[in-house]
């Protein structure tokens, strides 16, 4: 009996070096030796996706970048599969950040995808314009709402006034916007938006966000403020094979199977040897 | 001038700021005020910007001693400033010497320290969340195992394998998700949108002073 209890307290109080070590080689693991498990598609990516697929030609879209680079690992692969997505479509788009680390990240995916390229062929300021950053939070959000040339004077790139742009004459205020793409870890985010973007000028909202946002964010999808969610790295996997463009997202499926496995099958051995040596006392 | 001093004088700014904000949204007061009020936006996003030196002086006003009066762990206080002087420095917008947001050294130094210390720091959370799940995830409860049962499941619904060898882990997933989940987030949201308008109560009345140096009432 007391190398039973030795055994469940063993199984109890494994070294936390040990956890660490087997998480690092199931993470690592299948990005050398992919596994290719299915992925099946939830409702949110469908949503989503089709939001986009939907919008008339001509349509207004604004892009925020509201996030740090902290949770790039998550958000960068829902990133770069919507802004692919708009750019393949024949709308309008303007890029801008809420968030200080936003217009790094932008940066990051415009160099990526090179949206004046093919197959994309767009041409800035006349079918995306990128605005940079503005300070303020949710303050910023409303001073957006209101009036975009007085907001963002100038453009990112080449510092000119956004009025000698095409694409700016038609974008003066949020009632001129069809579709609003939130891509968010936080305040200011979705709640803000919706206050600001969605109760004044009725602008309808995609978020891609990470997975811990998700459970917050939801009572708007419900509620029709937001017409799609893509809430962390599976969201973005599903994504992806929708828009069929495999991307990182769907590299990263594998890992991210196998670690939640790992948190499960250690949640069972605490919980077991919690009870057998609860048992055993 | 003591009477600069008076409490009641940011008060009533505060009030009027306030009031100039939420009358227009409920009555249409014309053009004029609107305008007025889009300026005060623009003013207050000015404010908050100026806010970022405040911020910065705040920083040093800690770090400098620390690293003058050699406390714990002073090298980092010493190390955060010297990047944070660094930076400031290269960000300057003076494009004629090289200088702003599109300077090499600037976008390096982000790129290449940042960035990926900022996704290390996030990425470490895996680890620790896995550990806190297997010393603190136990069913000690009928409370707590319902909790576990939840949060295994939509451990399973969020892992592409969990889904493929559980394929009911995905409805149940989601009805958890968007129905108890949901339910809670709407009575969260309702309750800080009720606390939110009685805090706007309180300070447009005069009652909540706690913005003013840190005051009581």
């Amino acid at each position: 009996m007391g190398s039973g209890v030795s055994l469940w307290e063993k199984l109890e109080n494994i070294d936390v070096r040990i956890i660490y070590l087997i998480l690092w080689i199931v993470i690592l693991w299948p990005f050398i030796y992919p596994i290719g498990l299915p992925v099946s598609i939830g409702s949110y990516a469908i949503s989503y996706a089709k939001t986009i697929d939907e919008l008339p030609p001509d349509s207004m879209v604004v892009v925020s970048f509201d996030f740090s680079l902290g949770s790039l690992g998550e958000l960068y692969p829902i990133v770069v599969a919507t802004m692919h997505h708009l750019f393949t479509k024949p709308i309008k788009i303007a890029i801008i950040a809420i968030w200080v680390d936003g217009p790094i990240v932008a940066n990051m995916v415009l160099d990526e995808l090179k949206p004046e390229a093919p197959p994309y062929n767009k041409k800035y300021g006349v079918d995306w314009i990128f605005l940079g950053y503005v300070p303020g939070g949710e303050t910023a959000m409303a001073a957006l709402g209101k009036d975009f040339w007085s907001t963002l004077p100038l453009d990112y790139i080449y510092k000119k006034p956004v009025s000698e742009y095409p694409i700016m004459q038609k974008l003066r205020s949020a009632a001129d916007v069809t579709l609003l793409v939130s891509f968010e870890t936080g305040t200011p985010g979705a709640d803000e938006w919706v206050r600001q973007w969605y109760v004044p000028y009725k602008v309808p909202m995609i978020v891609g966000c990470i997975g811990v946002m998700a459970p917050t964010i939801v009572p708007y999808v419900a509620g029709g403020q937001v017409k799609g969610m893509l809430p962390g790295l599976r969201a973005a996997a599903e994504y992806e094979l929708i828009i069929g463009r495999k991307g990182l997202g769907v590299a990263s499926a594998d890992a991210l199977s196998t670690s939640h496995m790992v948190v499960i099958i250690f949640v069972i051995i605490g919980n077991i040897s919690y009870i057998a040596r609860r048992r055993v006392k | 001038m003591s009477w600069l001093k008076r409490v009641e004088i940011p008060i009533a700014i505060t009030i009027i700021c306030a009031l100039i904000q939420i009358i227009p949204y409920f009555v249409n007061l014309g053009v004029d005020v609107e305008n007025f009020q889009s300026k005060f936006v623009s003013w207050s996003l000015v404010v908050g910007t100026g806010a970022l030196l405040v911020g910065a002086i705040s920083l040093l006003l800690i770090h400098v001693p620390r690293v003058t009066h050699r406390r714990q762990y002073w090298e980092y206080s010493l190390l955060l400033m010297i990047f944070m002087f660094i930076m400031a420095l290269l960000g300057l917008p003076i494009s004629e010497i090289g200088l702003g947001l599109r300077n090499y050294w600037f976008t390096f130094l982000y790129n290449n320290v940042l960035t990926p210390l900022s996704a290390s720091m996030y990425g470490i959370i895996a680890f620790y969340i896995t550990s806190a799940a297997y010393r603190a995830f136990k069913a000690r409860s009928l409370e707590a195992g319902l909790l576990l049962l939840a949060g295994s499941i939509l451990v399973f619904r969020n892992a592409p394998l969990g889904t493929f060898l559980i394929p009911a882990s995905a409805d149940i997933g989601d009805w958890i998700f968007n129905i108890p989940n949901m339910a809670v987030n709407r009575a969260i949201m309702i309750g800080g949108g009720l606390g939110a308008m009685i805090l706007g109560i309180r300070t447009l009345i005069g009652y909540e002073r706690g913005y003013l140096r840190g005051g009581g009432e």
